[in-house]
């Protein structure tokens, strides 16, 4: 059959396209030369020991991924329980208004980005002129965006939990804040869990609501180096940079991973 | 300009400063108009007399020319002379890469402060974020002509100069008391600059900027893909304006912009432009080949970018020696300074001949105003390449040169408009 | 029950505030005026609503305005690029769903999630070293001549239109297959089989029962990229950079961070939404079916 020899190629051929130039662009951050386009020997020189323009002794570098680390944990440490509650309060609220929350709640997720991040600017910048632009702006445009994924993650755990278990605990006796605390949220586990790690990684990826609330040199951060580097003249210590943060990235999956397999409790699913 | 000499008007203009400031301040909104543009075309003028004293910016402040010189009004009193504040952080905001790190490390040991940087991409952007009124900037890094809206806005306040003697010590004396801050009242002058075209030697073929001027941009259809001019409306439009011969950088002619943006357009089809304000970094690494550049950027590049192995011998520099333009950045206090005294030490600081030079030429390649400085010996001992001499300022280029100023607010519109129409594709 | 009403509330709360203030915002700011300064003076009460900006945008976008060029080019960036992208994808989508097995289709998956967790403006990055000059891939493609057949001139990052499709689909790509898998996979293999024994060819099959039954997965992955597609000028931005190649996007950001035009462009933002609103709408429509909200 043709068409079993032909698609196999055209898969892995796109594999390799989609991955390679990112290993490649990992390649070019231990070159030992100033060079982004030829493999020049290895070192650790972007990364550590170039005394001016290492990730280590570029402030700039430095800063910038110090501060996506801050504003994804942020968004985390926020999104999440925010999200969690929203969540728990959606799936089991049936009454007037339900519908229209349900609705809000996944706008953030067909909007584009540049859409929102026009209107936080340009409120920031007037009404809630309070808030201005800045870290807390950043944060709340992260948060903002990765609330519905956190909804969406619960949800479905909700959904697969049922609610056979809480029913059960309430009636043995227990009050509805030890359901919620001894019953439901450890069942949650792996979605908290996910839920971290896809927070996480929106903060990460983010460029155009953190440009769009950035104040200045010190609330940039990685892809907003990024773009700002690229279009002029790069060293290879920005590959260093993005080789730093996709590591950091994959340990955080990594980890997720082996925490969402140690869970214990299982049911159902 | 054909208005009377501005020595009569300047004391009015001294007395009519406070009417001004009212006038400004209230009359900054105008929303009654259903239209698509600012209201406010010529404004109240001087005190209501549009003949009185020529056109007016947007916020009623009249336009400073070179032939006329204008007084800002007055707004609050400037700082008591006295001790500097005492710790914290000295709040300073201004273009990235615009200010030698060393420099700010000495100024915190001496003074015991720490300096923290804030920086902006334009002046555009540094006013809409200085008008939200969050910022508590001590020292803010402008140039003149946006020096009437901030004056305007009341977001910088008077200087005291008793406390910046550099300023008359050290400085070139035609900025004791620049035309565009008569005094003066709200600023000192950082650096100079010209504006140009750099390119580098080794890439260009037989294209000759030299010979050319600024016809180049229009022959340079051999460099496709690796040419580009400065992304700011007043440098690329006005560079434009002086391919067509336009003399008059602050027109507000609109037939005359029209053909300006008509003609940075073609820029895409003859060499596929591009708009960018980092020759500094792109042509040392060859990324591009021909920029439309500030003359600093071109020592800045050899200072601070050029890669191991490639010699400053391969860029070189051409500017319009009559009428093109000549100019100075300058540094202000913002009107909510924490501490405004200390930042009158920074600024005098940032004055003082050694420091002038270390920031110079260790780091931001403008050049400062200061007298002794003598930039011509710095190419003699080898300090700057010398096939970057005419990167230089000579207070001959400043008595000749053109400058982007103030315009009216429909001048502005006009100019934004013409802007738009290349910048947007 | 009212109490789990109390455990949304602060969810919806947050959500009211920075999601839909924020859009009416741009609503006020795009029915607003500005100072003489050009400092946008958003009009919240709509009785207020100063409709000049919103004419100017109309007018600038409409055929012979200054926005029209852009938006043409917009639309032909985007459909040449969802296009491609289809090409590639659909392919891949199948070839994973029906016809991995095992292991092999779980570390392709693993493969083909691994973008996610590579920032959009490192994978561009990683192309702009690719493309520079002596990058490895401008090398090959101009050893290939294919810069005589693509391009104007022999530079791949100098303003050219075919390096900025490319970047889009190779930026977007990846969000299109997943959702095209999750509905291949669904897609019950008896089906086909059944199709098979009634006489149907392998391609008959294809035509008359896979196509039909991953229509809706299409549509959504197409639906999923194309928005962010329009919103996009980063990618353009760091591909080529010339006001030649410039989307709608950079339009409006041009407007909103940087010039004086603020105005004009939170009214262009309106109609960007206005234009996509089908496409959210139907988005909205498959993401509730999904989650059965």
């Amino acid at each position: 059959m043709k068409r079993s020899r032909l698609l196999p190629a055209v898969t892995w051929i796109y594999v390799v396209w989609s991955l390679l130039p990112v290993l490649i662009a990992i390649r070019f951050a231990f070159n030992e030369g100033r060079s982004r386009t030829t493999g020049q020997g290895f070192s650790l020189r972007w990364f550590w020991t170039d005394p001016t323009l290492s990730v280590r002794n570029d402030p700039t570098l430095a800063s910038a991924l110090e501060h996506s680390l801050v504003l994804a944990g942020l968004s985390m440490v926020i999104a999440v329980p925010l999200g969690t509650a929203l969540a728990l309060g959606l799936q089991r609220w049936r009454g007037r208004g339900s519908g229209v929350s349900n609705v809000l709640m996944l706008l953030p997720l067909v909007t584009p980005e540049l859409v929102f991040a026009v209107g936080l600017f340009l409120l920031f910048t007037s009404a809630f002129g309070f808030i201005g632009l800045g870290t807390t702006a950043q944060v709340i445009g992260h948060v903002t965006f990765s609330l519905s994924w956190v909804v969406l993650i619960v949800r479905g755990r909700l959904v697969m939990i049922g609610r056979d278990v809480e029913e059960a605990a309430a009636d043995l006796g227990a009050p509805p804040w030890h359901v919620l605390r001894r019953v439901l949220l450890p069942l949650l586990g792996p979605a908290l869990a996910a839920s971290l790690l896809t927070v996480f990684a929106l903060s990460i990826d983010d460029f155009v609501v953190a440009q769009y609330m950035a104040s200045g040199a010190d609330t940039t951060t990685v892809p907003m180096r990024i773009y700002a580097s690229a279009r002029a003249a790069p060293t290879p210590a920005l590959n260093a940079l993005v080789t730093i943060m996709l590591v950091l990235s994959l340990a955080a999956l990594a980890l997720a991973w082996v925490l969402g397999r140690g869970r214990p409790v299982e049911p159902r699913a | 300009m054909n208005e009377p000499s501005g020595l009569s008007r300047r004391g009015l203009l001294a007395s009519a400063g406070a009417v001004l400031a009212g006038a400004s301040l209230t009359g900054c909104e105008n929303t009654t108009t259903p239209v698509a543009t600012a209201e406010g075309t010529g404004g109240p003028g001087i005190m209501g007399d549009e003949t009185a004293g020529g056109p007016v910016d947007a916020a009623g402040i009249p336009l400073a020319r070179r032939d006329y010189p204008v007084t800002l009004p007055r707004i609050g009193d400037p700082v008591k002379a006295g001790a500097p504040e005492k710790g914290g952080e000295l709040q300073v905001y201004n273009y990235a890469d615009y200010l030698n790190p060393e420099v700010i490390q000495a100024f915190g040991k001496q003074e015991g402060v720490s300096v923290r940087v804030t920086t902006f991409q334009s002046l555009d952007e540094a006013f809409t974020k200085l008008s939200t009124g969050r910022f508590q900037f001590d020292v803010v890094f402008t140039a003149p002509d946006h020096l009437p809206r901030l004056v305007g806005r009341r977001l910088v306040q008077p200087l005291n100069f008793d406390l910046i003697p550099n300023l008359v010590k050290e400085t070139w004396p035609e900025l004791h008391s620049p035309f565009y801050d008569v005094g003066p009242r709200y600023s000192v002058p950082y650096t100079l600059y010209t504006t140009g075209i750099g390119w580098r030697n080794d890439q260009i073929g037989a294209l000759d900027p030299n010979a050319l001027g600024w016809e180049a941009f229009w022959e340079s259809q051999a460099l496709r893909g690796k040419v580009a001019v400065l992304d700011d409306a007043r440098e690329a439009l006005g560079m434009a304006l002086m391919r067509r011969g336009v003399s008059n950088l602050n027109t507000e002619d609109e037939a005359a912009l029209k053909r300006a943006s008509d003609d940075l357009v073609e820029l895409n089809d003859i060499t596929r432009v591009k708009v960018a304000i980092n020759g500094y970094e792109t042509l040392p690494a060859g990324r591009m080949t021909m920029n439309h550049v500030w003359s600093g950027d071109m020592l800045n590049a050899v200072i601070s970018y050029l890669p191991e192995g490639t010699s400053g011998d391969v860029l070189s520099y051409w500017y319009q020696k009559v009428g093109g333009p000549v100019f100075n950045d300058c540094m202000c206090v913002g009107v909510e300074a924490r501490k405004p005294v200390m930042a009158h030490r920074f600024l005098n600081f940032l004055l003082r001949p050694d420091v002038a030079l270390t920031n110079f030429t260790g780091y931001v390649g403008y050049q400062p105003p200061i007298t002794k400085i003598d930039a011509a010996a710095l190419f003699e001992q080898q300090v700057l390449p010398a096939n970057l001499r005419n990167c230089v300022v000579t207070r001959e280029d400043y008595a000749n040169g053109n400058a982007y100023l103030a315009l009216t607010a429909e001048g502005r519109r006009r100019w934004d408009q013409a802007w738009g129409a290349f910048r947007n594709g | 029950m009212r109490r789990w009403a109390l455990f949304a509330a602060p969810g919806m709360a947050w959500l009211a505030a920075f999601f839909l203030v924020a859009f009416y915002a741009v609503v006020a700011v795009g029915f607003g005026n500005v100072t003489d300064v050009y400092d946008p003076v958003p009009h919240w009460n709509p009785l207020e609503w100063n409709v000049g900006y919103m004419l100017q945008a109309l007018e600038d976008i409409a055929p012979g305005g200054r926005t029209w060029p852009v938006f043409v080019r917009t639309l032909l960036y985007v459909a040449i690029a969802v296009a491609l992208s289809l090409a590639i994808g659909y392919p891949v989508a199948y070839y994973v769903s029906r016809y991995a097995h095992g292991r092999m289709k779980a570390l392709l998956l693993i493969l083909l999630a691994a973008p996610f967790w590579i920032s959009y403006l490192m994978r561009m990055f990683a192309w702009t070293n690719l493309l520079a000059d002596g990058g490895y891939a401008a090398t090959v493609l101009n050893a290939l001549s294919l810069d005589a057949l693509l391009l104007d001139g022999e530079d791949w990052l100098g303003g050219q239109h075919v390096a900025v499709v490319m970047g889009l689909v190779y930026g977007y790509v990846p969000y299109l297959i997943l959702p095209l898998y999750a509905s291949l996979d669904r897609i019950d293999e008896r089906l086909i089989e059944a199709a098979r024994d009634l006489g149907a060819s392998s391609a008959g099959a294809f035509r008359r029962v896979v196509l039909p039954l991953s229509r809706a997965g299409t549509l959504g992955g197409i639906v999923l990229i194309a928005l962010p597609m329009f919103g996009d000028y980063y990618t353009p931005d760091l591909m080529s950079g010339s006001p030649r190649t410039a989307m709608l996007g950079n339009t409006i950001n041009n407007s909103v961070q940087g010039g004086p035009d603020k105005a004009l462009g939170a009214a262009l933002t309106l109609l960007l939404s206005a234009f996509l609103l089908v496409f959210m709408l139907y988005y909205l429509r498959e993401l509730r079916r999904e989650n059965a909200l």
